[in-house]
């Protein structure tokens, strides 16, 4: 299964519209002008999500991960590695931007921010699939992408596909970069796509 | 939930959480209720919201009002239905608090490492103090400090440096009493003086403080070794107490400031001691310049009296001289042989006297005279002196080479010196000895010589004596005038080595003096100014004299002059 460039742009402009979203709750909470850049989309097969990480992230990463539920079901996680996490906790809370590994307190700052982003873009999935989603309460780790993977498990359905999303940060002159990975069963990824097309056609018509 | 908010269960079960805590409404923290309601999961950290319930701190060491809270505020499912929201809330304050401390910590030690790197190089302590006080207070979150001075044995206190005062607040402790005020009393306790709760205290010596809004006030004295330079206090107005830490802090950064203060004192005192010292050494310069001025013109005037005095006694030695030699060839008949004799030493005495103020007439001429240096043929130069001087023309005396150097020289005074020379050189030889002169030249770069121009193969031997130049050397040197003048310019040395009696090493330094004489006592004739001639006439060519000599074994004189 690949997507197709409109339903590329789709995703595009429906996460955009999330992360506008959690960009304005960041923005709020923290005082500081926080911007979401738009996010690059692309599905990948599970077997290959580790590859293409590894060619940005290095070492261990700081991973988000909240399980969703209900009619679709899935896995979302926000993933960065340790000095992008640590970078961004301090240009938040006004701390030291050059600590090496992650206190408790900025482990909590990664998680809530990830927390926001992540309730924002399945917000918007829920949105409009028209379903009520449920929320685990989100967790970090700090530990391999492939540790990372093998946690993943999504029920009974089985796993094929991850939409892989490039999401940079941009805050007091600085940019964090990072990976918002939301791994769908095949069903959902399914019943996603095809409301997906009805949503692009009635944006067309309108 | 009763045992932190102070409410009981009963205040608490069926009441909206909004209503009990309002604050959570205003900090828009309801959304993220609402968003449990519909299945939104959220993470609420300390670092950014503080706390979620305003519950009092449960550390109260700590600067906290509040208790530091981590939430999460899920959604309560039941039968796969939302039904209510779950909130779990994590008590921080402890975590909070280390942290902060460990931060702090960090930062004083950054700051007292900033200032051990910036003490001792600092180019201008003044702005280094300034900028650290800055940044103390900064650290320390206070909003006065003053730096007092003490000059060494002084009794008052200057201020030197404040922050957070106005003109007029500065200008009514510009200067205090060692000991007046909290300001002053850890100068002359030479202690840290501490004032928590400085409003309610009734010392006396807190008015001024108080009348400033401080709160809390801590002093420290700034010594180096035993020496009280000044103290630094530091005063808030916000809080009303300094922990230990920051006192402790405090004490490090005193010590830095007592250092660099020191620094400057010690600065500013090289710096008047180097005007001092060069205004000194200017007066002294000028001192110098006139009396050498001075000098001159006292040598000049005596030169003049001698050259006067020389050639007015000529006229009166001449005529005693005549008459002498008149009445011996008119009245020899008719003297006794005692009065013959006489007459014989009176002309002796004569004679002398008109040598010597022949000489010291020549002597004087050589200061007066106006030197014009020119190329000088040296062989052309010594063969006319042979030609006009018939001791030196007996075959073998002298021996000249054919190719002497040309010197730079002014011709009559050269030829003066030399002349003297030869006429010592055949004058000091022992009895029955046919005195030998060998003249040579060679030239002299300024590390020494370079090349031997003439062959002293030539030398005439009769006597079959070495020349001394060749001999196993046991003799010493002297020069006079500097060849340091010309270091880096090549000169010509002049050699006339003699097979005379020689010189002792006890009169070398003297020989070239005036009136001085290489015998005591003397079996020679002389007046013993030829050779102050020659050392006066060598200097005003700008060149140098000097001689080797070994008793019994002959002597070497040399003379310096440029290469033209």
């Amino acid at each position: 299964m690949e997507l197709s460039p409109s339903q590329t742009d789709a995703l595009t402009e429906l996460i955009n519209i999330g992360y506008a979203r959690a960009a304005g709750a960041l923005s709020e909470l923290t005082g500081h002008r926080i911007e979401l850049e738009v996010p690059k989309v692309a599905m990948h097969p599970i077997k290959s999500v580790s590859r293409i990480l590894s060619e940005v992230v290095r070492g261990e990463v700081a991973s988000v991960n909240q399980v969703f539920s209900g009619p679709i079901a899935g896995n979302a996680l926000l993933m960065l590695d340790q000095d992008a996490a640590a970078l961004l906790n301090g240009l938040i809370t006004n701390g030291p931007t050059g600590t090496i590994g992650l206190d408790a307190g900025a482990r909590e700052v990664v998680t809530e921010v990830g927390n926001i982003v992540l309730n924002a873009c399945l917000g918007v999935f829920g949105n409009l699939l028209e379903v009520q989603v449920s929320f685990s309460v989100p967790r970090l780790h700090v530990e391999s992408v492939d540790r990372v993977l093998s946690s993943i498990t999504v029920g009974k359905e089985e796993l094929k596909y991850a939409l892989m999303i490039h999401t940079r940060f941009h805050l007091r002159a600085s940019n964090v970069s990072g990976y918002l990975i939301i791994i769908l069963g095949v069903t959902s990824l399914e019943r996603l796509l095809e409301e997906l097309l009805k949503w692009e056609k009635r944006q067309l018509e309108n | 939930m009763t045992q932190h908010s102070g409410l009981s269960l009963e205040q608490v079960l069926g009441r909206s959480v909004l209503e009990l805590f309002q604050e959570v409404g205003s900090a828009r923290l309801e959304e993220r209720f609402r968003g449990a309601l519909l299945g939104e999961a959220s993470v609420l950290s300390s670092a950014l919201h503080r706390y979620l319930f305003p519950f009092a701190s449960t550390v109260p060491t700590s600067t906290f009002k509040h208790m530091r809270q981590t939430a999460w505020i899920g959604p309560l499912v039941m039968n796969g239905k939302i039904c209510g929201t779950i909130t779990t809330i994590q008590d921080v304050t402890e975590r909070e608090f280390q942290s902060a401390q460990a931060r702090q910590q960090q930062h004083r030690e950054q700051l007292l490492s900033w200032a051990a790197e910036h003490l001792l190089r600092a180019s201008e302590p003044e702005s280094f103090l300034h900028e650290l006080f800055r940044k103390t207070g900064e650290h320390l979150e206070v909003e006065l400090f003053f730096n007092f001075l003490v000059e060494p044995g002084a009794e008052q206190m200057r201020l030197h440096s404040s922050g957070g005062l106005t003109a007029a607040q500065e200008k009514e402790i510009a200067f205090l009493d060692v000991g007046q005020a909290l300001y002053g009393r850890s100068a002359q306790e030479r202690k840290p003086v501490v004032v928590q709760n400085l409003q309610e205290c009734n010392d006396p010596g807190a008015n001024l403080l108080k009348q400033l809004g401080a709160r809390c006030y801590v002093a420290q004295p700034l010594i180096v070794g035993d020496q009280l330079v000044g103290t630094l206090s530091f005063a808030s107005i916000r809080r009303n107490q300094f922990s230990q830490q920051e006192i402790d802090f405090l004490a490090k950064i005193a010590q830095y400031v007592a250092v660099a203060v020191d620094r400057t004192r010690k600065e500013k005192a090289l710096m008047n001691a180097r005007l001092q010292l060069e205004e000194h050494a200017s007066n002294l310069e000028k001192k110098v310049e006139e009396r050498t001025a001075k000098l001159t013109e006292t040598v000049s005037d005596l030169e003049g009296f001698c050259y006067t005095i020389s050639h007015d006694l000529r006229a009166p030695i001449r005529h005693i001289g005549s008459y002498v030699q008149a009445l011996r060839e008119e009245a020899s008949a008719d003297l006794a042989a005692s009065a013959m004799d006489f007459l014989n030493r009176i002309e002796g005495s004569a004679r002398r006297m008109d040598i010597l103020t022949r000489d010291l007439l020549r002597y004087s001429k050589i200061s007066r005279e106006q030197i014009r240096m020119e190329p000088v043929d040296l062989r052309s130069l010594v063969q006319d002196i042979i030609d006009h001087t018939p001791a030196l023309r007996a075959p073998g005396t002298v021996s000249l080479p054919k190719d002497l150097q040309t010197v730079l020289a002014h011709r009559t005074l050269l030829q003066q010196c030399l002349s003297n020379l030869l006429e010592n050189a055949i004058k000091f030889v022992p009895a029955g000895v046919q005195p030998r002169i060998v003249i040579r030249t060679e030239i002299r770069s300024a590390a020494g010589l370079v090349s031997a121009e003439s062959d002293t193969s030539l030398i005439f031997n009769r006597s079959g004596h070495m020349p001394p130049a060749l001999a196993e050397d046991h003799s010493w040197h002297h020069q006079n005038g500097d060849p340091a003048k010309r270091p880096h310019l090549p000169s010509v040395r002049i050699w006339i080595e003699d097979n005379g009696i020689g010189i002792k090493p006890e009169f070398a330094m003297k020989i070239f003096g005036i009136f001085e004489r290489a015998c005591d006592p003397c079996t020679f004739e002389g007046t013993g100014i030829g050779l102050a001639i020659v050392a006066k006439g060598m200097q005003r060519m700008g060149g140098s004299s000097g001689v080797e000599s070994e008793l019994g074994k002959g002597s070497r004189f040399w003379l310096d002059l440029p290469l033209p």
